[in-house]
């Protein structure tokens, strides 16, 4: 029988410093033995108290406790662990170094295997820790950072079918949540006040909705928000720019992945029941999850939404791509300098932005 | 003030991209919307354009903080400092360590306290009617005498 590999993987890519150990389960799904990430650990509990901020440095002063930790709360030591797996991109690249080095480090230190990861593989291929899922499937990812449609073929077989040309759709949330002063994070700050206003209340532009395939353009949903935003003269129109915010993101995301499920039914040429995958932080958003499931229903595709520790930034997704690609002796040998951009898919047509015909 | 439609972007980024050379850095001033990453956008297509490589996708680094760019021997960095509170933080980011090589462009420059020789400081104003925006210049060191008053 072929052992169940156990990697330990490492991701330092923007805010967050995060180490987990992973065990697959050899059905194609994964044991989570550890899962740490620097912003859920108590201050108390802290080496040095560092308080997580946006720099390379507090990655430095993380990452070893962060590792000790996760190889801790696995029983795991360093000897039992088959190989290590980094993020190396796209990401902020004074931030990605911490990790990637001390990965490098780690492994060569301890004999075992070392790979580079993408983290939109990581994200890509989340779903798989906890579902037994079969390829190929349909993948939103919207973060604070991202927001494409892949249809994922394989381990390394990604094709891109859409992405936002301007801002991310988290991003939006955030900027949207500030511009109203409804604090921060913006996703579910702008989903509770929602509640208490009017949706239908200020109409707002759905920017390139009917035209350039599932692609995504939200700068002008933001700018009109922040125009509308210096009219406003109580809390319930604050509530109400609020709620009409979040209902237009729903009918964007509603009508592209739409419009990306007809183009995945178009490549795989297949009628069968495909998953719908939707990871990253923005699908903790219940009002957009509500929505993609209706949709989902409707198109024949079984909608999964991985747990919230696997959808934000973590470390247990590159464990697990690690885990996925060694399988497959895809060592990304080339790609072993980290990157700040590195597309899932190279041939991605190039789109024009906004003030440029699609 | 040089008052411009949204439209014409593309043409206002070629008069600056004319005169850049490779270790010029651009700051970015101007509120949530008015047009930074737009206009950072037109400039890395157009110098993509004039390097004759692939134009690629320019998104909002607010989030990443910086994404590079490499058109043949130039390197781009352009920063996106909305997120960061401190000062500090722009020390640890590294910001300028490697200018002597790289075009840098900077959105929400505000917290930055290193004096950067040459520079070209672009403010972006709003204007009432939604498509269009206003642009104020001031040059440091050789874009000193940089004028642009109409397109």
């Amino acid at each position: 029988m072929k052992k169940k590999l156990t990697f330990l993987g490492i991701e330092t890519s923007c805010d967050e410093t995060a180490a987990s150990v992973v065990q697959e389960n050899g059905d194609g799904t994964a044991k989570v033995l550890s899962n740490v990430v620097s912003s859920q650990i108590k201050e108390h509990e802290k080496f040095g108290g560092v308080v997580p901020e946006i720099a390379a440095r507090a990655h430095v002063e993380n990452i070893d406790f962060i590792i000790q930790q996760a190889l801790n709360k696995s029983k795991k030591k360093i000897e039992d662990i088959d190989g290590i797996a980094a993020t190396a991109g796209p990401g902020l690249i004074v931030c990605l170094n911490v990790g990637h080095n001390i990965g490098k480090s780690l492994a060569t230190f301890s004999e075992k295997p070392f790979l580079s990861i993408n983290h939109l593989e990581g994200h890509a291929l989340s779903p798989g820790i906890e579902n037994k899922i079969s390829f190929p499937y349909l993948l939103l990812l919207v973060s604070g950072g991202h927001s494409q449609y892949l249809i994922v073929k394989d381990v390394n077989n990604y094709k891109q079918i859409g992405t936002t040309i301007d801002d991310a759709v988290g991003e939006a949330f955030d900027k949207t949540a500030k511009i109203l002063g409804l604090g921060y994070p913006g996703g579910p700050q702008i989903e509770k006040f929602s509640k208490l206003g009017d949706k239908n209340s200020y109409n707002l532009p759905e920017p390139i909705i009917n035209r350039a395939g599932c692609n995504l353009s939200l700068a002008g949903l933001k700018t009109a928000v922040l125009r509308k935003s210096k009219e406003l003269s109580s809390d319930k129109e604050r509530y109400n720019l609020a709620a009409s915010f979040q209902e237009t993101i729903n009918k964007i995301l509603t009508k592209k992945t739409k419009v990306a499920m007809e183009k995945f039914r178009e490549e795989i040429s297949s009628n069968s029941l495909r998953p719908f995958v939707v990871a990253g932080g923005v699908a903790a958003n219940e009002t957009i999850r509500k929505n993609l499931k209706e949709l989902s229903k409707k198109m024949d595709f079984d909608p999964i939404f991985p747990s919230k520790e696997f959808c934000g930034d973590n470390a247990a997704m590159i464990a697990w791509a690690g885990i996925q690609r060694y399988n497959k002796k895809l060592f990304n040998i080339k790609n072993d300098n980290v990157r700040s951009r590195w597309p899932l898919d190279d041939n991605a047509p190039f789109l024009k932005g906004p003030g440029l015909k699609l | 003030m040089l008052k411009y439609n949204l439209s014409q972007i593309d043409t206002i980024s070629k008069k600056i991209l004319s005169n850049l050379s490779s270790t010029d850095c651009i700051f970015l001033f101007g509120e949530l919307g008015s047009g930074k990453t737009t206009f950072t956008r037109s400039l890395i297509n157009g110098l993509q354009e004039k390097n004759k490589v692939n134009k690629t996708e320019v998104l909002s680094p607010t989030f990443n903080l910086l994404y590079e760019y490499e058109i043949k021997s130039l390197k781009v960095m352009h920063y996106d400092l909305y997120r960061l509170k401190a000062i500090k933080e722009v020390d640890q980011l590294g910001i300028f360590e490697n200018s002597e090589n790289a075009l840098t462009i900077v959105e929400w420059p505000e917290k930055i306290k290193k004096n950067v020789e040459n520079r070209l400081e672009i403010t972006f104003y709003y204007e009432t009617d939604e498509k269009s925006r206003k642009l104020e210049f001031q040059g440091f060191g050789k874009w000193k005498n940089f004028k642009l008053n109409a397109i």
